[in-house]
């Protein structure tokens, strides 16, 4: 009975019927893939890190030459900075020196860059045959002064309204001066008509024109005044194309401006910020300052954030005038740090001996081997203009 | 992981599902279950050894996920017994999970079993089921369970034992009953 009962247990067992599952396969797969959370890959895994690789090598193979090629010129920039701390002018010299070649393509065609090449390749051919004793040998000299007679003057304020600087156009080209490339804002006079006639020239304003502020009104003034700068004016008149005195803010209605004087000015160094141009700034000096003064005058740098002083710092001036024409300056100084600084010094004192009525400046002390482009032994004439374009 | 899915399940799906339903009698859990077992699967097959057969390799790791899950109760239940302090009364109480509709239909001594199965070991009821509704042999048992033969056969003589006596029991309980209607 015993046994008979195990046999049942077992039969019976085995009749347990089959259950099976009802969930379909593709559900239980997704169920169990999302489980075992292994996403199968498209690609193989070293293909994407591999690219990405790849990737940032050759963008570092396009832009470190790059990155390198721009970052040299702040190089030179730098290094010039460092020569400024041994000299106050050095580095506007070289900074200009060295600029020069990059300008934009548009000053190329300009004359102001064709007479800057001109004199830079002028230059060149004389030093390379000579030795200098500057501690800094510079091959690309450029001259500040445009001579006697020659050209036109025109007047552009600066950037910042701080000084009005003198170009003289000597090309016959008409083109007209990119004023902004050369680190100088628009001509205000443009729209100002100018006769002379019998040493009086009467400046004809258009009947709209108006001025904003006493700095504009003196920038008008101030370009007025030197663009007539030798004509031999003796009185410039002002008026309206209506006839009527030209209201020029402060000063009120404006009939008539002085010509400029002797010993009115003196000349520095305007560069606009990162600008490679260098011009003859001149910049006024109380009544009655003396030549002597002067010269000192220039050796300070003043207040203007962009005009410097285009006396080196190593340098001392003293003056012996010789005759009312003539004058003699000593000079002392140290290592010139280029051929740029002692011309753009000479030229600065030339055109301000020029303002107080000197015909010829006599140099003496100046320690160069050679330079080429003045004869230091004889007495060199001043200019009646400068800045070149 | 595809390939292995299809082949294990066109292969062995049925029988892994029925040996889990059996062992836990709850068709949802089953389900989840059976979806663990897959996961080690696919997760492990690396390390199959091949000394096994496939089936028992499969077998093998549902018992331990089977076993897992009780553990894992039996964790969660004594917890709640401590909580709420049932005393003894708390094993006595049991999940009532539907008769699936197979066995509805099959008669009272196959539905008896069924039922006996619950007072068996889960060691003798998956022992049970492996040999008489798996069909594995006493030799492929071992395997799935680790242990010796000898030891699969006293298991499964002792899980029979006990269903025979709650069989009997039922049987005199029934018995009775009769008697006292005449």
């Amino acid at each position: 009975m015993k046994k008979q009962k195990n046999n049942d247990v077992e039969k019976r067992l085995r009749q347990l019927p089959s259950l099976k599952d009802h969930q379909s396969k593709e559900k239980l797969y997704l169920s169990v893939r999302a489980r075992v959370n292994i996403p199968e890959r498209k690609f193989p895994p070293w293909l994407f890190p591999s690219l990405a690789t790849l990737t940032v090598i050759l963008l570092l193979t396009v832009f470190i030459p790059t990155f390198i090629n721009q970052m040299n010129p702040v190089t030179m920039e730098d290094s010039s900075e460092g020569s400024h701390s041994k000299s106050d002018s050095s580095l506007e010299e070289s900074k200009g020196a060295e600029k020069l070649p990059e300008q934009d393509k548009t000053d190329k065609n300009h004359p102001l860059e064709k007479n800057s090449n001109q004199t830079q390749e002028h230059s060149s051919t004389d030093t390379h045959s000579n030795d200098s004793n500057t501690s800094e040998d510079s091959v690309e000299v450029n001259s500040l002064l445009a001579g006697n007679g020659e050209g036109k003057t025109y007047a552009y304020p600066g950037m910042n309204g701080e000084t009005v600087v003198p170009l003289t156009q000597t090309s016959s080209l008409s083109d007209r001066v990119p004023a902004g490339s050369l680190g100088l804002s628009e001509r205000i006079t443009e729209d100002l008509t100018i006769d002379i006639e019998q040493g009086r020239a009467k400046v004809i304003f258009p009947d709209q024109f108006k001025v904003s502020g006493s700095s504009y009104s003196q920038m008008v003034i101030d370009s007025i005044r030197w663009e007539l700068e030798g004509e031999n004016i003796k009185t410039i008149q002002l008026e309206t194309s209506s006839g009527r005195a030209v209201p020029l803010g402060n000063y009120g209605e404006v009939k008539e401006l002085s010509p400029i004087e002797k010993g009115e000015y003196i000349f520095k160094l305007y560069q606009f910020e990162g600008s490679s141009h260098k011009f003859l700034a001149p910049v006024q000096v109380p009544d009655e300052t003396s030549f002597r003064e002067a010269l000192q005058m220039m050796k300070t740098r003043g207040n203007e954030k962009f005009i410097t002083s285009p006396v080196p710092g190593h340098v001392q001036l003293a003056t012996v005038e010789t005759s009312s024409e003539e004058v003699s300056i000593q000079v002392e100084h140290q290592a010139w740090a280029s051929e740029q600084q002692v011309l753009t010094m000479m030229e600065a004192i030339m055109a301000t001996a020029h303002q107080f009525g000197y015909k010829e400046v006599k140099f003496e002390g100046i320690q160069v081997q050679s330079f080429s482009f003045y004869d230091l032994d004889q007495p060199i004439q001043v200019p009646e203009k400068v800045n070149p374009i | 992981m595809k390939q292995f899915f299809d082949e294990f399940y066109e292969n062995y799906h049925q029988d892994l599902f029925q040996f889990i339903m059996y062992m836990v009698k709850d068709r949802s859990l089953a389900e989840d279950l059976v979806q663990d077992v897959y996961v080690k699967v696919l997760k492990s097959y690396d390390s199959f050894s091949g000394k096994s057969t496939e089936k028992t390799w499969l077998f093998s790791i549902a018992r331990h996920v089977i076993f897992d899950y009780f553990r894992k109760q039996k964790r969660k239940r004594n917890r709640i017994l401590g909580f709420f302090d049932w005393h003894d009364k708390g094993d006595e109480l049991k999940d009532q999970h539907p008769v699936p509709e197979e066995l509805i239909v099959q008669n009272e001594e196959i539905q008896q079993v069924y039922d006996a199965l619950d007072h068996c070991s889960v060691n003798q009821r998956s022992v049970l089921v492996l040999r008489y509704i798996q069909e594995l042999t006493i030799k492929e048992t071992a395997e799935v369970t680790g242990w010796s033969e000898s030891k699969v056969k006293t298991t499964q003589h002792r899980a029979i034992r006990t269903i025979k006596a709650l069989m009997e029991n039922q049987e005199e309980g029934s018995g009775n009953h009769e008697e006292t209607k005449k």
